[in-house]
């Protein structure tokens, strides 16, 4: 009878262990871990945290919009763009593309560039002017983005005398930007971490799983629950003054070789959500990348946007949602704030 | 329907098994039987309804053809003889078989061997075909030779579809399984053999969604995407594989056995550690094990006996003859014809060294045994032959040797011409986990207890329960996996 | 009638072994080489010595000399 009294207690528990998958996937990760509800949201979803959740959906209502290397038909462009999943729209929601804002704003074409996977941005406009590409297109300007974290690829030397054809280019394979969450049923691992990391972010400023952080604001940041929390990836920021002035070399070559073709070239490193907060926290825990201090006095042959400076002027005025509060990307009020600063000559 | 779905585990299984013995209490015994019939027909056909014709109509015919086989002694009119019946049966089923799974193959080598252009047909494999031939042929076998003598309809049916063994066996054998479906007024609930099943169910489901999936994730990209391997990376990329399938098909057995348990329903045993073997004789009577009584049997003993003597010679091309064909059953393709025949090669020269008494330590038989499985296991997972050579050519170190960029401190290794790289493992989508991982799986499969012997020893006290529903949570929560990574990367 | 005698050098030949003195109780575990696969080797040279045939589906089961014994002599009765 002992062995009855095991198989029942056991598929006792298989009950209640369905039962409880089912309350925690309706009430938190459903929404949490799957894209059903909202797009973006990615450190809400990986950090297993509710409360940060800012529910939006893709909506674009600029007048002009940027057009896709797959969407070029020849027509004559005013600036090409090229950068990381920042130029990808990566943070999802309303007008979620800055070159949308470039033109609407300057009244430009703008043709986005893609990312390929194993070439740095540098690399790839020099590719496209050397094989003569940009003649073609003949854009006025060519804007790199680059989040903070990506410096030290751009560091790297360049052989700006590679020439590659335009299709073997264009073949390269793309980087892996935006991937959709794999389907899971209700029951899965994910409400068991939801819990332990619920658990965990108690008494720490990280969760058992995943690399998510949460530290406190001294102020509501952010129009959600809990706007008064940082959730941030931690970046140790690895690079000195040699790396950031092999940088600014680089840009300053492109710059050079551009605009012996008649193009500007404009520099748009973008801030660190952590970097970017961080005066404003409670407890700072990591030391503040000093990228962009040690990028702004050297001798620049290009044009220079300053992400830090500007998206802190917003913050210091108590603008909320400049970066997204579930998400290591910033909003449409970062793009609209820097294209209504920032002037091209 | 796969056992590690989470409508098997939550729906189909207790839904089949409370039904089953509901009707066995009412003593509705052809109901019950009946009832496993229905559940493994839609066990079946749960992907994919359109071989569910199919599966019937091999069953009808082999059924048929046998039960002329049976009562042909007693015909007044023979038309044909009874030989003649029999080879038609084992033709039509062999037809089958290459029609489904050797067609395309048959015709991509046409078109490589003549240059002919001949399209290939795309013809979909249906599921457990190649399980169901078999044992279809071996009854027809015994049906020739006089050894069936029960004939039932329904017992058949259910002995070819019984759902824990339908899709990748256990092979049965109708003689062990067609009385236990006839004695079936016996086996009222049997809660001990429950617990058992459901112990070794778990078991099994831990060891395919917790082991294999993860040696998945690193064999699969080694094998199929990456254009070439590094030393290290050819090596993990190779022993996962044969730990992914060491662990993904031992716990599919582990489930079916633990299925049939609950159900009272004894499955033969497929696995008893193989990667123990020391010897490639040793390896054969120890994994897949169904299969290895089924090819001694059915395609060894035949194959000997029409030599018409037995010397040592003719036993050992007998040997490599049925590994052959028994690597042509794995799968239609010259990598498995490959694998068949290194197998044979493998088991003729274990023979002659048995022969001649010469004798080895046994680590280093275990050693040579050990790496000699994992390289075939190469041929058997690559698509093709080139994706083979290229983990081969990795194995080999054409591609040199890269080690993580902390060891780039020790000068013995970069005179040695050790490259370094701080994704010294991206070939496989690896880390450090990886080999850790595969050394302690491997010391785990090669030192422990294996699940059947580890179910004998469970005992009714708090102490295993505990164990074992930690193990059954932890399968069942990662039936369905979600990971803390970047969709949206930078 | 065929009798353990008859029997034995048989296995001593195809277990390659001439020590083997069968009794009716010798099994697969007494003689150290035989294994499934020399077993068929057996059952094979039984077949061929005696001018019998086996059904291959009752061969696995047949690892006790005795019953090997009693069905040899029925097949040939």
């Amino acid at each position: 009878m002992r062995y009855k009294r095991l198989v029942l207690i056991l598929a006792g528990m298989l009950v209640v262990f369905v039962a409880l998958n089912g309350v925690i996937w309706k009430s938190w990760t459903q929404d949490l871990i799957t894209d059903a509800h909202f797009d973006g949201g990615d450190l809400t979803r990986m950090g297993y945290i509710p409360g940060s959740k800012m529910p939006r959906h893709n909506r674009v209502d600029l007048p002009r919009r940027h057009i896709s290397l797959k969407e070029y038909a020849g027509q004559p462009v005013d600036m090409v763009t090229i950068g990381d999943s920042f130029s990808q729209g990566g943070g999802g929601g309303y007008n979620r593309y800055y070159q949308d804002y470039i033109a609407t704003r300057y009244d430009m074409t703008v043709l986005n560039l893609d990312h390929y996977k194993d070439v740095d941005f540098i690399t790839t406009i020099s590719l496209f002017l050397n094989n003569g590409f940009l003649d073609k297109v003949r854009p006025r300007y060519v804007l790199i983005e680059a989040s903070e974290r990506g410096i030290k690829e751009l560091a790297h030397p360049v052989d700006f005398s590679r020439v590659e054809p335009l299709e073997t280019v264009r073949g390269y394979r793309l980087y892996p930007h935006a991937s959709h969450p794999p389907d899971v049923s209700f029951i899965n691992n994910g409400n068991f971490k939801f819990l332990f990391n619920a658990l965990w972010f108690r008494f720490t400023d990280h969760g058992l799983f995943g690399d998510v952080r949460v530290a406190d604001l001294k102020g509501d940041f952010f129009s959600v629950t809990k706007g008064d929390k940082l959730l941030y990836l931690p970046y140790k920021p690895k690079f000195g003054a040699a790396e950031v002035g092999a940088l600014n070399e680089n840009m300053n070559m492109l710059a050079d070789r551009l605009s012996a073709h008649g193009i500007r070239l404009i520099y748009m490193p973008y801030v660190d959500k952590y970097t970017l907060y961080r005066n404003w926290l409670v407890r700072p825990t990591y030391p503040e990348s000093q990228f962009f201090e040690l990028l702004r006095p050297l001798a620049k042959r290009y044009q220079y946007i300053d992400t830090k400076e500007l998206l802190r002027e917003e913050l210091a005025k108590g603008e909320k949602d400049i970066f997204y509060a579930d998400d290591t990307h910033s909003s449409w009020k970062a793009s609209e704030k820097i294209f209504s600063v920032v002037r091209f000559p | 329907m796969l056992f590690n779905s989470l409508v098997f585990i939550f729906a189909f299984l207790p839904l089949v098994l409370v039904g089953y013995f509901l009707l066995l209490h009412w003593r509705l015994t052809v109901a019950a039987r009946s009832w496993l019939l229905f559940a493994s027909l839609v066990f079946y056909s749960w992907w994919d309804v359109r071989y569910l014709p199919l599966i019937l109509g091999s069953i009808l015919f082999n059924y048929t053809i046998g039960g002329v086989l049976v009562e042909y002694d007693d015909l007044k009119r023979k038309l044909v003889s009874k030989k003649a019946i029999f080879v038609v049966g084992v033709t039509a089923n062999i037809l089958l078989l290459c029609w489904f799974k050797y067609l395309d193959f048959f015709i991509g080598n046409v078109n490589a061997l003549f240059g002919t252009g001949l399209p290939l047909l795309k013809i979909v494999l249906p599921l457990g075909i190649s399980f169901f031939t078999i044992t279809q042929i071996a009854f027809l076998v015994d049906a020739y030779e006089g050894l069936v003598e029960e004939r039932n309809l329904l017992n058949y049916a259910l002995f070819v579809t019984f759902f824990p063994h339908l899709l990748a066996g256990p092979i049965l054998h109708h003689k062990e399984m067609m009385p236990q479906f006839d004695h079936l007024r016996n086996k009222v609930i049997n809660w001990k053999n429950l617990y058992f099943g459901l112990a070794l169910f778990f078991i099994g489901l831990f060891k395919k969604v917790i082991i294999a999936d993860q040696f998945a994730a690193w064999a699969t990209p080694g094998f199929d995407t990456a254009p070439s391997l590094t030393f290290f990376e050819a090596w993990l990329a190779s022993l996962s594989y044969t730990l992914q399938l060491y662990f993904d098909f031992s716990g599919y057995s582990d489930m079916a056995v633990g299925i049939g348990w609950m159900f009272n329903i004894r499955l033969p045993i497929n696995f008893n550690s193989p990667y123990k073997a020391t010897g490639i004789i040793d390896f054969w009577k120890r994994w897949h094990m169904t299969l290895t009584e089924f090819v001694t049997t059915y395609l060894y003993a035949p194959i000997l006996r029409s030599f018409g003597r037995i010397t040592f010679g003719v036993s050992l091309a007998a040997i490599f003859l049925a590994m052959l064909i028994s690597g042509i059953w794995h799968g239609a393709g010259w990598t498995f014809i490959i694998w068949g025949g290194l197998h044979g090669a493998a088991l003729v020269i274990n023979h002659i060294w048995r022969k001649r008494k010469l004798s080895m330590p046994r680590f280093l038989a275990w050693l040579i045994t050990f790496n000699f499985v994992n390289a075939s296991f190469v041929f058997f997972r690559a698509k093709s032959l080139e994706g083979a050579m290229k983990v081969f050519a990795g194995m080999a170190g054409v591609n040199g040797v890269t080690m993580h960029r902390s060891l780039k401190k020790v000068h013995l290794l970069e005179r040695l011409g050790v490259n370094f790289s701080g994704s010294w493992l991206d070939g496989i989508n690896g880390n450090d986990r990886t080999y850790i991982y595969a050394l302690l799986a491997l010391v785990f499969a090669v030192t422990c207890r294996n699940s059947m012997q580890a179910v004998e020893g469970l005992k009714p006290d708090w102490k295993h329960f505990a164990v074992l529903v930690t193990i059954a949570f932890w399968g069942l929560l990662n039936i369905s996996q979600v990971s803390e990574f970047l969709y949206f990367q930078f | 009638m065929i009798t353990l005698e008859m029997l034995n050098p048989i296995f001593r030949q195809v277990f390659d072994d001439e020590s083997i003195v069968l009794t009716r109780s010798t099994t697969a575990d007494d003689i150290e080489e035989w294994d499934s696969l020399t077993h068929m080797n057996l059952v094979i040279a039984l077949e061929l010595g005696f001018k019998i045939k086996f059904a291959l589906g009752e061969l696995q089961r047949l690892k006790n000399v005795g019953e090997m014994l009693d069905l040899i002599n029925r097949k040939l009765a």
